[in-house]
């Protein structure tokens, strides 16, 4: 693939598009457009310039000068993707979202609100809060990530099991296509089948059909009251056949977040917590939320129940947000804490029937055993999503780690697929996980995918290098 | 053994309002939570429940909501909970708060301990603990980090149904205060409070839970434990808040883009250049504080240089007898402390502030000095602004034993009625004051940083912080006397000392009153064992000019070097936020915020702290802050004067080398770097006249020369000495 690089020409255009202040050019500034949250010296690559635009007619002008000139470009948000979708691995042109942070509208009648995708999402909630209402389609990243990101990513996070992913929220979108086209797709309809759903098939796309500068997201009513159930199990197993029981039962959690012995130590270890674990072999974090605290606290208590006929060792129960920050820090604080312990290691993002988790385990445990590394695992599993994360011994040498996680990403990858399962979830595949596309993918399915992008970006200048290769 | 927890609901602190009108606090709307302190005295409660059996009642007053916390501390484990619930009680201070507790617990029979968290957080006054253990005549123990029955094991289980009957047993209790460990030895009943250290509070269990849903919890009134309604609430409560402002948070300070080498150096030299002026010029002219203060306790301790006194030596009898031997002015108080047998420095600061105080009301400013002391010390009261020092010299007051110095200063204040009593704000004031104030049936404000006479009524207005410092308030006790108040220490600079001052001093002679008074006292069985100053990891951080802050930036507890290492480079202490002491990087004593210490540094440099609301309560007072993070929307640089946005790894040990690098250079090989204060004094250092003694009398040990009678008797006999020589003396030991 050829583009070209960014000329002095092209960079006088895009002071006039933006205004010289929405220009970066300083290496120093570039460096933090170089990477989202993964490794930096795995997968880092700096852009030419950065453009930070202020209008939707501005995103527009600056796409289609780079389709004209071949130049590729970089959608960016916060940059606290997990795959590596807005590294600009081409070069070219970082366009950063983060000053287009507008709310254009709140429609309390409709109860959708029009933002655009720059806004920072904990924000959103921060400013419905006031009046009763809630944007569920929020992930776990807490205060950073922004709305183009999370439908970038379609990001799921730990609410979704009774709320869903980020896409059941997005009713309507402002687009630009990558040849500078502006289209408003969707709207505030409940309903809607008057030609494709291009609306879902651009949540998700990481980026790579075009730019998302607006969108008319759904509000619902926020669930004031919550309560959230501890329990520790003497094994996996025990854990995540409690899930179904939960679910048949009518009782649907906001979230059952799954950590096994590994990760609960690490992070127990971490913030010096003091609970029981030691006898523990893994723990479920389930929360209940609705409108009446004490229907909320009698249904986790039900829940509770649930857990101990499943042979539960305890159930810690945390009604108010004090003991409720204390058991989400357990869960929260795994990723942090287990890279103190090492900080390199490949954070996966596995999905698999939500049966099948049981499943998962031996094969963790083998593949772990086989390579001689650890592989601790926590993440959704209401949603059968789960985080295994492999990671490096620290005193194992570089060569000898990258050499192994290639081998026990494939032997991992290998056996999800053989439960029914899929590589990501919820954070995508980006550049980190693009070379096992062809392996895990029906060719079929991956010429479809091909063919859509040709289609809306036929000079392939759009995020460039994501979720597949591609040639003229 | 039956023990007795006392809890508070309080609002989550970072989300709190106040009625600028009424003056109170706006709960609608907040969650409520069992304050965070109470929890460590729930969790010690319920391991000595499990360890030796016992039956715990919860006790709570406030609004029937608070019945959640009552339940939440039943489904943690505790077996009994009553709510104070009653209009009545509403608007009630520590005071009338005490009362209603105490009268709560004499209703519900005998019991063995009653434990209560150090404070609660949002009035953070920590009064109520001992004010109760006042009402109810029994010892009082504050700040206890660890605690155990002596003599007893496992296999004497104390039946849970004994709980109605008291046996009596012996609690050994180690005490966090400024200067280390306290160890002491107390006899059951007694109220103990805790901080952190004791206990890491269990989470409510399922089960726990199911038995709290079910649990019927009592709900007592007014009516209940026979209190006419008139004197409880804000209508039997002595003080009044009169005015509520908000503090000017920001301080809208400087703030530097430390992300490449060149700014990283820029960085480093705006800290050199906020922290050069405490320092010392250029760094290197404060570091002879050991020399310094020497010759400063030289300049004042000699006999010659003292102040003219007039002596006079009363028994505590005669005293109560005679009434107020003084003229018409009022009295206005300072209870002072020592320390390792010298005067502390807040107590000087008390002074300074009492001083400016009595002379706008026209008022006698005495200084109360209880336990062995000698007239150097005296003088060094008088020197620093006090007309009068009374000099309580009983042996058995040398200790601070809350029931025994309270009792004597009982006896002192209701013979001599003074209208203002000041303590520091201190483990030993903060205990002292309330047991005091709840005997004299009396107001008191806690942890004022601002005091002043009201125009016309003669009035003292106390200000303080509250709410995790998000408001001020000012605080009046219009129509009881005295009017008591405990001052935040190192609020306030001491006076530069005035030999030529005059002053009286009364030494109250340890008669059959006295004696009674402490061999009643003694009956009570508080016996202190020990001071464990030397422990490892301890910090007196309330004295440290210069405070260095880690928080989970660090990463890990290893990283602390970094931030041990800048503040040795500084002579400093070593701080730290809730999280870091909560992941046991580094030890509670280090702790700064809300459920930690509020210190009032000259600096206070943090590096990888966020900035939480709590975080900042402690931190308010401090003079200058320099704050080190890298995310630019951390509120702590919204505080903070000199703002560093960039990494700690790569700023820390380059400012370390580069302080190191000027001390060296400029200074002897063994001088450690000290902050320059001003006058003379370093921080938290005492003033040592048994140094002085030892010039005087050729003997090399400091604290052998320092028997009460011994000092008593040699300077009686010392000649005034012309003031020019006072002067010259003053003069040599100019730096």
């Amino acid at each position: 693939m050829k583009y070209n690089p960014v000329s002095k020409d092209i960079i006088s255009e895009l002071i006039n598009i933006a205004g010289e202040r929405n220009v970066l050019l300083d290496p120093a500034q570039l460096e933090i457009f170089s990477h989202d949250e993964t490794s930096k010296e795995e997968y880092g690559h700096m852009p030419e310039v950065v453009v930070t635009p202020r209008s939707t007619s501005a995103v527009a002008e600056i796409v289609k000068l780079a389709n004209r000139t071949s130049v590729p470009i970089t959608p960016r948000g916060a940059g606290s993707g997990l795959s590596g979708g807005a590294i600009p691995i081409f070069g070219g042109i970082v366009l950063s979202l983060e000053k287009m942070n507008q709310v254009r509208e709140i429609d309390y009648d409709n109860l959708t609100m029009t933002v655009e995708t720059g806004i920072v999402t904990n924000e959103i909630n921060n400013l419905v809060k006031e009046k009763g209402l809630f944007y569920a389609g929020y992930p776990m990243s807490l205060e950073t990530c922004m709305l183009g990101g999370n439908i970038a990513e379609n990001a799921g996070g730990g609410k979704a099991i009774k709320y869903g992913v980020t896409s059941r929220y997005i009713l309507g979108l402002e687009f630009v296509t990558p040849t500078g086209e502006v289209v408003w797709l969707g709207g505030k309809l409940a309903k809607d089948v008057t030609g494709y759903d291009l609306v879902h098939l651009i949540v998700g796309s990481e980026g790579t059909l075009g730019i998302v500068t607006a969108a008319i997201i759904r509000l619902i009513g926020l669930p004031a009251a919550k309560s959230d159930l501890l329990v520790l199990y003497r094994s996996p197993q025990e854990a995540i056949s409690s899930v179904p029981v939960i679910l048949s039962k009518g009782l649907i959690p906001t979230s059952i977040e799954f950590m096994d012995r590994r990760s609960v130590e690490t992070s127990c270890a971490y913030l010096n917590e003091n609970l029981p674990y030691a006898q523990c072999g893994a723990m479920l974090l389930i929360e209940m939320d609705g409108r009446d605290q004490s229907i909320v606290e009698s249904e986790a208590e039900a829940v509770g129940d649930l857990c101990m006929e499943q042979g539960a060792i305890e159930v810690y129960v945390a009604d108010n947000r004090t003991t409720q920050e204390r058991l989400w820090a357990i869960r929260r604080n795994i990723a942090e804490a287990l890279k103190v312990y090492c900080p390199v290691q490949s954070l996966e993002d596995i999905v698999v029937p939500p049966a099948a988790i049981s499943a998962v385990m031996p094969e963790l445990e083998r593949i772990s055993s086989q390579f001689g590394i650890e592989i601790p695992c926590y993440g959704h599993a209401g949603d059968g999503n789960l985080h295994a994360t492999l990671v490096k011994d620290p005193q194992m040498p570089m060569e000898q780690w990258q050499r192994i996680e290639q081998q026990a990403l494939l032997a991992l990858y290998e056996s999800i697929t053989a439960l029914g399962g899929k590589i990501s979830g919820e954070h995508g595949i980006g550049l980190k996980r693009k070379d096992f596309m062809k392996r895990f993918m029906s060719p079929v399915e991956l010429n479809l995918i091909k063919a859509i992008k040709r289609a809306w970006d036929p000079n392939l200048i759009m995020n460039p290098g994501k979720i597949f290769d591609i040639e003229y | 053994m039956h023990i007795i927890v006392l809890i508070k609901q309080v609002p989550e602190t970072d989300k709190v309002k106040m009625d600028p009108e009424t003056g109170t606090m706006v709960r609608s709307g907040l969650e409520s939570i069992i304050n965070p302190l109470d929890l460590y005295a729930i969790e010690e409660a319920l391991m000595l429940k499990e360890h030796f059996g016992a039956h715990i009642t919860v006790i709570s007053m406030g609004p029937l909501d608070a019945e959640r916390a009552l339940r939440e501390s039943l489904a943690m484990g505790c077996d009994k909970a009553i709510l104070l619930t009653d209009k009545a009680f509403a608007g009630s201070d520590t005071w009338a708060t005490s009362r209603v507790l105490a009268e709560t617990i004499k209703h519900i029979g005998t019991f063995d301990l009653i434990l209560a968290g150090e404070r609660a957080t949002d009035g953070d006054t920590g009064q109520v603990g001992p004010a109760v253990a006042s009402w109810l005549g029994i010892p009082a123990l504050t700040y206890v980090s660890s605690l155990e029955i002596e003599s007893r094991t496992k296999d004497s289980r104390i039946a849970e149904s004994d709980h109605n009957r008291t046996s009596s047993l012996t609690f050994l209790v180690r005490r966090l205060t400024e200067e280390g460990y306290q160890k002491v030895r107390v006899q059951s009943p007694c109220l103990i409070t805790v901080v952190k250290e004791i206990a890491s509070p269990r989470l409510p269990t399922l089960r726990g839970k199911k038995f709290s849903r079910s649990a019927e919890i009592s709900h007592w009134g007014a009516k209940e434990i026979n209190l006419d309604p008139a004197s409880v609430g804000l209508a039997g409560s002595p003080t009044r808040v009169v005015k509520i402002f908000y503090p000017k948070v920001a301080r809208g300070g400087e703030r530097i883009l430390a992300l490449d080498e060149a700014a990283i150096d820029k960085a480093i030299d705006r800290i050199l250049s906020t922290i050069g002026p405490i320092m010392g010029d250029g760094g290197c002219s404060g570091i002879h504080k050991v020399a310094n203060i020497e010759k400063s306790e030289t300049k004042v301790s000699l006999a010659k240089s003292q102040p003219a006194m007039q002596e006079s030596m009363i028994s505590l009898s005669e005293q109560l007898s005679s009434g107020p031997i003084v003229d018409d002015k009022p009295e206005f108080w300072i209870i002072t402390e020592r320390r390792k047998g010298g005067i502390d420095l807040v107590s000087l600061e008390l002074l300074a502030r009492a001083r400016h105080l009595a002379d706008s009301r026209g008022a006698t400013l005495v200084a109360i000095v209880l336990g062995p002391s000698s007239k150097d010390e005296a003088a060094m009261l008088i020197a620093h602004g006090a007309d009068s020092v009374i000099l309580v010299e009983s042996p058995s007051l040398e200790d601070f034993i809350c029931e025994l110095w309270a009792e004597a200063l009982f006896e002192l204040a209701c013979a001599r009625k003074p209208e203002v009593i000041l303590g520091a704000a201190t483990t030993t004031g903060r205990t002292l004051m309330p047991y005091l104030a709840a005997k004299l049936g009396t107001g008191l404000t806690a942890d004022c940083t601002e005091l002043s006479i009201e125009e016309g009524s003669g009035l003292l207005l106390q200000t303080r912080p509250a709410i995790g410092g998000n408001i001020m308030a000012t605080i009046k006790t219009a129509h009881h006397r005295p009017q008591m108040a405990t001052v935040r220490p190192h609020s306030m600079q001491p006076l530069p000392p005035d030999f030529g001052r005059r002053g009286s001093i009364i030494h109250v002679i340890d008669d059959s009153s006295l004696g009674k008074i402490i061999s009643d006292s003694l009956a009570l069985s508080v016996q202190v064992l020990a001071l464990e100053s030397n422990v490892k990891d301890f910090e007196n951080l309330e004295s440290a000019q210069i405070v260095v802050s880690g928080g989970r930036g660090l990463k890990k507890a290893d990283n602390f070097k970094l931030i041990r290492e800048l503040a040795s480079s500084l002579g400093g202490a070593v701080g730290a936020s809730r999280e870091s002491v909560d992941r046991g990087w580094i030890s509670y004593p280090h702790q700064v915020g809300l459920s930690g210490k509020t210190i009032s540094p000259e600096i206070y440099i943090c590096a990888g702290i966020s900035g939480a609301v709590q975080h900042l309560a402690g931190i308010r007072t401090a003079k200058k802050i320099i704050s080190i993070n890298t995310d630019p929307d951390a509120p702590i640089h919204a505080v903070a004067d000199l703002a560093i946005i960039g990494d700690l790894f790569e700023i820390l040990p380059r400012l370390t080398a580069q302080l190191k690098s000027i001390y060296s250079s400029s200074s002897g090989s063994e001088s450690k770097p000290e902050p320059r204060l001003d006058p003379g004094f370093s921080p938290g250092s005492v003033l040592r006249p048994g140094s002085v003694s030892s010039l005087g009398h050729g003997s090399s040990s400091p604290s052998s020369s320092l028997s009460p009678c011994q000092t008593k008797d040699t300077k009686l006999q010392e000649p005034d000495l012309p003031r020019s020589e006072i002067l010259s003396t003053e003069a040599q030991h100019e730096i």
